[in-house]
């Protein structure tokens, strides 16, 4: 190989590497135009999916509207018993307002099914008194706690011939139980 | 003066080393250099325009999802927040539905009962799997069975059903137990179904 030869090759390396180099640098623009281009698909999906849970959004707003006015209405009620000693204070002051004749009271905390109201004080009561008495009580109760349930009555004749002797279980719930 | 011609002797001598000249085709790398060099001059500057664009718009793009992504997920927060406040509303709506004031029911039956006749038993339980549903059970002294159905009367103007009924009757004492529905809860219900179908 002589000194043209040499040349040739030199030159020839030459050509070759400024094409690799242009080579280079479009596959180096492609890449780039490849990321800007999925770059710009994940945009538009995510726009996508933004404006899809935007209306699911508002349709939910839209569809327990009604439901969560219902809520807030009934929420201070429910908030007023905050914890089980609160739950016993308050129906046992009910039963003690009216001087009621109570012949036992129980009250313990269980748990229940409903995942909001998860804790509920039970007072199981029992009375023996005029029957009017009674039952303008147990209306004044219902209406004065009205987040309570009575879960059962059972009514029998009292000693007495206008007394009741009533049995109650009496349910409360607890909204933020310990 | 002139010298003949076959009197010169050719003095120059082969220069040694010399090389043959090269084919035609290698003669033209040169050109193809020069070729060469200005088409990665031109591709090259279009390259680096096209790629600045692209990262720019790659940029844009990014940050715009960036914040949608961001905007989702306040939506998507927004959207479990609504829900679990949806729940709850639901749950408080059952407890309220299964809490329905008992004393006027009791009251009515007090009142309906006639001279002559008496409440020898009265229970109401409250359905343990659904709590809207009352087991009623009552014990009624009385000579005939008009008064049971006074107080069934009583207890239907109350806006409550009776189903399942059993009664029996036996040396003046009627025994009557049934399961009591509130109707305007029903009412409810089958509005908040046709409603739903309706959509």
């Amino acid at each position: 190989m002589n000194k043209k030869h040499m040349a040739c090759v030199i030159v020839l390396i030459l050509i070759i590497a400024l094409v690799q180099g242009t080579m280079w640098m479009n596959n180096r623009m492609i890449k780039i135009q490849s990321n800007a281009a999925k770059a710009e698909r994940d945009a538009l999906s995510s726009q996508t999916q933004l404006m899809l849970e935007q209306k699911q959004l508002a349709d939910l707003q839209k569809n327990s509207k009604e439901l969560i006015d219902y809520l807030h209405l009934w929420e201070p009620y429910f908030e007023a018993v905050d914890s089980p000693q609160n739950a016993e204070l308050k129906i046992s002051l009910k039963i003690k307002e009216d001087n009621l004749i109570s012949l036992s009271q129980r009250y313990s905390v269980v748990s229940q099914k409903n995942s909001s109201l998860p804790k509920l004080m039970r007072a199981d009561v029992t009375f023996e008194d005029k029957y009017a008495l009674v039952f303008n009580w147990l209306g004044r109760l219902e209406s004065e706690l009205p987040t309570m349930r009575i879960n059962s009555i059972n009514a029998q004749q009292g000693t007495g011939p206008d007394d009741i002797k009533i049995s109650m279980t009496l349910e409360q719930p607890i909204l933020s139980a310990p | 003066m002139q010298i003949p011609v076959y009197l010169i002797d050719d003095f120059k001598t082969d220069r040694k080393g010399g090389s043959p000249p090269l084919p035609i085709y290698l003669r033209l790398l040169p050109i193809l250099l020069y070729l060469t060099i200005l088409a990665s001059i031109l591709l090259n500057a279009i390259f680096v325009v096209r790629l600045s664009q692209a990262g720019s718009s790659q940029e844009v793009a990014l940050a715009r999802d960036r914040s949608t992504q961001d905007e989702l997920k306040k939506a998507k927060d927004s959207r479990t927040a609504l829900e679990k406040e949806a729940k709850k509303a639901s749950d408080i709506l059952a407890w309220l539905d299964a809490a329905r004031p008992l004393q006027p029911l009791v009251v009515a039956i007090a009142r309906s009962i006639e001279p002559g006749s008496s409440i020898l038993s009265l229970r109401l339980d409250r359905d343990a799997e659904n709590p809207a549903q009352i087991r009623f059970s009552i014990r009624i002294a009385s000579e005939t069975p008009r008064q049971l159905d006074l107080t069934l009367a009583k207890i239907a103007d109350l806006r409550f059903r009776a189903f399942s009924p059993q009664q029996t009757a036996e040396k003046g004492e009627f025994e009557y137990s049934a399961t009591l529905i509130w109707l305007d809860a029903r009412a409810r219900d089958n509005a908040g179904t046709t409603e739903e179908a309706g959509s």
